[in-house]
């Protein structure tokens, strides 16, 4: 399956996501690395949680109903609360990830990402399409 | 698709057929409007119409494909639920379920079943979502009647409208405008009579429709557009009468009190096809051909090209009869019209301003009424006449330049009291500037050659031979004794009327015709 897998070549339009098995895959340390990025008052809310308590997540443009666990769900919150203008500064790989988070881990291509960011698409698919995997951006299978 | 799932502005124009009941909705609009309309303006109202039953059509089915799905609202399991965002895809309510929250704002969650087989979750009785306002409707439709129709839709749509028209019928068409036949006003025998005298008052006319309509009074209380409409089809009916205007415009004429030259295609300008051979024309001649701009010329032959001032060489029949060519070039410069195959325009002397009157004969492609300013002018076949458009809609201003020598050796044709033919250098006293090749100088009185060409009527001459004798003839004017197809041309046509094809197709395939270059022909001894 994984041999298959790196033959797939992504182009400019081959959809992206946060591919959150991956983190629980590859990194040990991934809940205490994800919760970092959260606010106050999400942290407040996951006190008492384990975080992975399944939650009803809404799309902000579509009203469509996600299950997703309840950390992705405060970290989606989180960054749609604090909007576009918060990746200025940030590194390319991040700028990624805080845009998947904004908008639900909707997917998207680097052409998509490119737009929304205002980076080079060529420049946002040689980083994703690479070898390594940053912050689990995969393609979806 | 379903219809619900269209935009309610999607007709295709192209492939759209005009139903029994589209003819109905604009017969209905007209009698309701009591104006006859041109092809356009009732295409627009097609267009209006359609589309605002389409959009009533759409929404129908769209109120039928379920509750629109709006968060807010609380749907029961088994409802049907119709998504405005998803192209009013509509589903069934599978399952009711609370929604698992982490912020304590309770909303339920719905289960969706598609049509298509696929299932969604999604969200309801959920106060804030940006799916709360409502989708913006398709315009209303006040707004679509409203809404400017786009040109390129009523080009489309008109010949379609015209064509259904032409053949319903409970039609009548008009200077380019329809009505039902049914609310036409009827015009009677008596007030047609008064018509008449009122255009022989002024020998003949023209009169506008409605100064007509002034001395023949039509019932009161008819809606001055119709009764116009409808005088001017009894007109139309009435052999009497010729409708004569440019278009845009109605104007009315006594058919009787035309010129002869209007009536009747006159004897110089009838032409009896002669076969002949066009693939054996060269390209050098196809190129004088296009040049010559005859009238009689195939359309394709004839030079287009659209331009404001035009000069050309007069042949003896246009010079005999006052007319001038309506070839392809030459109709830019002259009023048309949509439907009449008369129409009555000014011609505006150049020198002194004098108008006379000036008419277009469409179908048989000439202008006539230039007689006297020819003769006034001292204009003579191979004479240059300049035309242009008038500053008013409607008038030509023609123009001869005057010839620098008042003295010049032209050719000269001296015809026999049997109408023979034969030419001679000669001294004449030109008025007017000319085209040297096509120039025949005519002496005297034209009673001969009219009786001549009176006389082929009934004994048609052989063209072949009418060719043969010109360059004979004209041979002997020349040191080299050869002559050019344009001299050629010009001499046949002072003896018949023939456009320049069949001159060059038999001097490109006759034996006894040689060519010694640059179109000049020899007879072979």
């Amino acid at each position: 399956m994984d041999a298959k897998r790196s033959l797939i070549k992504p182009t400019l339009d081959t959809p992206f996501h946060i591919d959150f098995s991956w983190w629980r895959e590859n990194d040990r340390e991934w809940k205490v690395y994800l919760r970092g990025l959260l606010g106050p008052d999400q942290e407040e809310k996951l006190a008492n949680l384990t975080g992975d308590e399944l939650v009803d997540w809404v799309d902000p443009q579509t009203a469509e109903v996600k299950q997703v666990d309840a950390l992705q769900y405060l970290l989606m919150n989180h960054f749609a609360q604090l909007g576009e203008g918060e990746s200025e500064g940030t590194s390319l790989v991040e700028a990624i990830f805080r845009a998947f988070l904004r908008t639900g881990n909707s997917p998207m291509s680097s052409t998509q990402l490119g737009e929304k960011l205002g980076r080079q698409p060529q420049t946002i698919l040689r980083t994703l399409a690479g070898a390594r995997v940053y912050r689990g951006i995969r393609p979806i299978e | 698709m379903s219809l619900a799932q269209q935009s309610s502005q999607q007709i295709d124009w192209d492939t759209f057929s005009i139903e029994p009941e589209d003819l109905e909705f604009l017969s209905s609009y007209l009698l309701e409007l009591e104006t006859p309309l041109g092809s356009e303006e009732l295409s627009k109202q097609l267009i209006t119409h359609r589309l605002k039953s389409r959009q009533e059509a759409v929404q129908t089915q769209r109120a039928e494909a379920g509750k629109v799905y709006l968060p807010k609202e609380r749907f029961a399991q088994g409802e049907r639920v119709a998504f405005p965002n998803l192209n009013w895809k509509s589903g069934r309510v599978a399952s009711v379920r609370p929604a698992a929250t982490l912020n304590g704002n309770p909303f339920e969650v719905i289960a969706i079943e598609f049509e298509d087989g696929s299932s969604k979750e999604y969200a309801a009785r959920l106060s804030e979502h940006t799916l709360n306002t409502p989708p913006q409707q398709e315009s209303g439709s006040k707004d679509l009647a409203a809404a400017p129709v786009a040109k390129e839709d009523v080009r489309k749509l008109a010949p379609k409208v015209v064509a259904a028209f032409r053949e319903s019928p409970d039609f009548v068409y008009i200077a380019g405008r329809w009505f039902p036949k049914a609310l036409i006003v009827d015009v009677t025998a008596g007030q047609l009579n008064v018509a008449e005298a009122a255009l022989d008052v002024v020998e003949g006319g023209p009169l506008p429709t409605n100064q007509l309509l002034g001395e023949v009074e039509l019932p009161r209380g008819v809606n001055p557009k119709l009764a116009e409409f409808s005088l001017d089809l009894a007109l139309q009916e009435d052999p009497r009468f010729d409708e004569v205007g440019p278009s845009g415009e109605v104007a009315w004429f006594l058919q009787r009190l035309e010129p002869e030259a209007v009536r009747e295609t006159p004897l110089y300008l009838r032409y009896e096809a002669i076969e002949h051979d066009r693939a054996a024309i060269t390209e050098d001649m196809l190129d004088l051909e296009s040049r010559l701009d005859d009238e009689l010329s195939p359309i394709e032959a004839q030079e287009d090209i659209e331009t404001k001032d035009i000069q050309s060489p007069l042949i003896f029949p246009h010079w005999r009869v006052g007319s001038l060519p309506l070839t392809r070039k030459m109709s830019s410069l002259f009023p048309s019209a949509l439907e009449s195959p008369r129409v009555r325009f000014e011609f505006v002397d150049a020198q002194n301003g004098q108008r006379f009157p000036g008419w277009v004969v469409r179908p048989q492609r000439y202008v006539v009424g230039l007689r006297d300013w020819y003769l006034r002018h001292g204009l003579m076949p191979g004479s240059l006449v300049r035309a242009r458009r008038g500053e008013k809609p409607g008038e030509v201003i023609v123009a001869a330049e005057a010839h620098r020598a008042s003295k010049e050796w032209v050719r000269t044709a001296l015809v026999g009291a049997d109408g023979g033919v034969v030419y001679a250098m000669l001294k004449q006293s030109v008025e007017t500037s000319f085209d040297e090749r096509m120039m025949i100088f005519l002496p005297g009185e034209l009673q001969a050659l009219d009786n001549a060409w009176q006389r082929r009527t009934t004994k048609p001459a052989g063209f072949e031979s009418v060719l043969e004798n010109a360059l004979s003839d004209l041979a002997k004017l020349s040191s080299q004794n050869h002559v050019h197809a344009t001299e050629l041309y010009s001499a046949v046509n002072l003896q018949m009327r023939v456009p320049p094809g069949p001159v060059l197709a038999v001097l490109a395939t006759r034996p006894q015709f040689q060519h010694v270059g640059h179109l000049h022909f020899r007879l072979v001894e």
